[in-house]
């Protein structure tokens, strides 16, 4: 079930039927009335030094799946097991307590879509990236200033910025700050939640080109969730497109954006108004609304707005399956799909 | 005397096409009054919308798209003042108009609707109640008459079962239910002109899809005209006839849609288009705008985008460029650009 990289090498985090699920209570002493299925059995890899991302509309659990995986938030059941060298033996985050859980965050870093919410005001910059140092009592104090001005200056900062307040700095350089603390701790995977989709597009390509650079130069693997998706094929490697908590497609980058084999990610991939006013395409609009993702009723999630549908997917939740090499889908259809046209480059 | 030239000049400057500006808007200024001294947000922004057209206005954060439609309806709130031009609606002047007859214009003849629906509808009150409001402040229509004014606007807007959904609060409507309702609200007295602030940049892509399809058609059957501002040039390429690009409270670039998109003049404007990754071409680089964009209380001398482009002379960073025209419907505002784009070689 779980989806293995081509190349043999042992991924360096993978993710084996994690779920989140969240009680809905009546009343504030009330026992659950439902759970929201927010994470529902999501399974994939990530190698080292890849780009993994993961695409959705809004509520459909990618930035849980996202905190789950680095339990800040506790998993319902399922089990993430990371691998810091690659011929030792993988540590499951799932498992891990105390020391050793805050031990492990070393490697595991995250970086937070809103620049202005994710940074304390009352902080200096310097405070807010050497916390990192501080809390797993790193270096002395001349060492950890030299630290702190070496990442600054990696992520195109001015070292000597480094005493203001996150006030003093525009959207762009704050979420450069928030690299910079995620950096400082030198992890080895980081999860990058909407990192861009708070910024304008000038800014946004700077952002995604530095990402993009220290990957090259320190050997980074990303989780890199967002909605916008041309931003995600642009940096990932391979993709993974969420619907209702389940992955539904996961696959080489460029393929998944060319050739869909989910209704669903068809759907999305043809809605994006393309910036190129001589090709006029009007999107092919869903019909219907999200289903709630609260105790979803067997069968497939999307079977109620998906032009394919056929009585089967009402019943039965369709399994990932691998229609071609790497390249899973989670539709009864899926060779149907493909047949359809390709979407075009813009 | 002069009066009188300026106003013939206008005209004919105006009637470009052959037609009557709906809207014409001339040396805008609007300008904040801050404690830490005048941000020029608007800073001499003249423009028209035609009738039936629709205008895309592009531009990142802080670049004056938005406060230059709240100036059109006069909703520029203090420290922000318009401290010049002029605004034609319809052959009205607007800037001169006392808030008791501005209130007549807005909704009427001038509607907008802003980026978030959840922070724009009033929470206690029923969608319905807020239309019908809406409706009976501008038309002599009864209560039921413009309860069914109200019901027919949702049914436009696709909003399934209406007569039942009017009495629905907002809390009770998904996000693109909501951005609906808005749209009926802002549509419900037939407004000539429709500002459209970011209308589904709170929205997922199906969602959009949708909305802008609603857009598009309710444009064609009411034959109105719409400017719409948004950072998303997917959006203004499929829906716009026009382009306006600004960039620190300036016009820097106005062409048709296809102009602007398969020969912009304007380095600001190549620079977005270099920076922005495109669907289908993975193995393109991305090439960043260096920089940020300026403090708008510290605005450089010369062009405002000199700082930060890769063309600039001399001349920039003393002399402010005026729009130039540099093809049909094309202008620029830019020293050193010509009209095939042998700037750029």
């Amino acid at each position: 079930m779980v989806m293995q990289l081509k190349q043999d090498k042992p991924p360096l985090i993978k993710v084996e039927n994690l779920c989140k699920f969240f009680p809905v209570r009546r009343g504030f002493f009330g026992a659950p009335a439902g759970y929201v299925h927010a994470v529902d059995c999501v399974s994939f890899t990530v190698g080292r030094g890849e780009t993994v991302g993961l695409v959705g509309e809004s509520g459909c659990g990618k930035t849980t799946a996202g905190r789950t995986l680095l339990r800040l938030l506790e998993p319902t059941a399922g089990r993430v097991l990371f691998r810091p060298k690659e011929d030792a033996d993988p540590v499951d985050i799932t498992a891990a307590q105390g020391e050793e859980l805050r031990r492990l965050r070393r490697n595991l870093q995250i970086v937070f879509q809103d620049p202005i919410g994710s940074l304390n005001p009352r902080m200096t910059v310097r405070e807010i990236v050497g916390e990192g140092l501080a809390a797993h009592s790193i270096g002395s104090r001349s060492e950890r200033e030299d630290r702190i001005v070496d990442v600054l200056k990696l992520v195109g900062l001015v070292p000597e910025h480094r005493f203001r307040y996150p006030h003093e700095f525009s959207g762009g350089q704050r979420q450069r700050i928030g690299i910079a603390r995620a950096l400082i701790l030198d992890p080895q995977f980081i999860v990058c939640d909407e990192p861009v989709s708070a910024l304008d597009v000038s800014i946004q390509a700077q952002i995604i080109s530095l990402l993009e650079s220290l990957q090259e130069e320190l050997g980074l693997a990303y989780l890199f969730i967002a909605h916008d998706l041309a931003v995600v094929e642009h940096i990932s490697n391979r993709i993974a497109v969420m619907y209702l908590g389940k992955i539904v497609e996961m696959g080489p980058a460029e393929e998944v954006c060319r050739v869909p084999l989910h209704p669903y990610s068809r759907t999305l991939l043809e809605s994006v108004p393309v910036p190129d006013p001589r090709r006029k395409v009007k999107a092919a609009s869903l019909t219907g609304g999200v289903p709630t993702p609260i105790d979803p009723p067997p069968g497939c999630r999307f079977a109620g707005r998906c032009p394919l549908c056929l009585e089967e997917c009402g019943q039965m939740t369709p399994p990932l399956r691998e229609v071609h090499p790497g390249h899973w889908s989670a539709c009864v259809r899926a060779e149907e799909t493909e047949k359809v046209r390709a979407i075009p480059a813009y | 005397m002069s009066s009188e030239q300026a106003t013939a000049e206008k005209t004919v400057e105006a009637q470009q096409d052959g037609i009557r500006p709906l809207l014409a808007v001339r040396d805008l200024r609007t300008h904040f009054f801050t404690e830490r001294g005048v941000a020029r947000a608007v800073d001499g922004v003249s423009f028209e919308v035609f009738p039936g057209e629709t205008l895309g206005v592009v531009g990142e954060s802080g670049c004056g798209k938005s406060v230059t439609a709240l100036s059109i309806l006069r909703l520029v709130t203090p420290p922000g003042r318009i401290t010049g031009g002029t605004i034609t609606l319809d052959g009205q002047e607007l800037t001169a108009l006392l808030e008791s007859e501005m209130r007549r214009v807005r909704g009427r003849k001038a509607a907008m609707i802003f980026q978030e629906p959840q922070s724009s509808l009033n929470p206690v009150f029923s969608i319905g109640f807020q239309i019908t409001e809406a409706i009976r402040l501008h038309q002599k229509v009864t209560r039921t008459e413009a309860e069914e004014l109200a019901i027919e606007m949702l049914g436009r807007v696709a909003i399934p079962d209406p007569a039942k959904r009017i009495g629905e609060y907002p809390h009770q409507l998904s996000g693109g239910m909501k951005q609906r309702a808005m749209i009926a609200m802002a549509l419900s007295c037939r407004p000539s002109l429709l500002i459209a602030d970011e209308p589904t940049t709170a929205l997922d892509v199906t969602i959009q899809a949708q909305i802008l399809n609603l857009l598009q058609e309710l444009r064609e059957q009411l034959g109105m005209s719409v400017m719409l501002i948004t950072h998303n040039l997917g959006i203004v390429a499929q829906i716009a006839r026009r382009v306006m690009v600004m960039y620190a409270g300036k016009v820097v670039e106005t062409a048709s849609t296809e102009s602007v998109f398969h020969k912009p003049l304007h380095p600001y404007t190549v620079g977005l288009f270099r920076s922005l990754p495109k669907l289908g071409r993975k193995s393109q680089k991305l090439a960043p705008i260096p920089g940020e964009v300026p403090n708008p209380l510290d605005a450089p001398p010369g062009c405002r985008f000199q700082p930060r482009c890769g063309l600039c002379v001399e001349r920039c960073r003393a002399e402010e460029p005026k729009l130039r025209i540099l093809g049909e419907g094309h202008s620029v505002a830019c020293h050193v650009a010509q009209s095939d784009g042998a700037h750029f070689a």
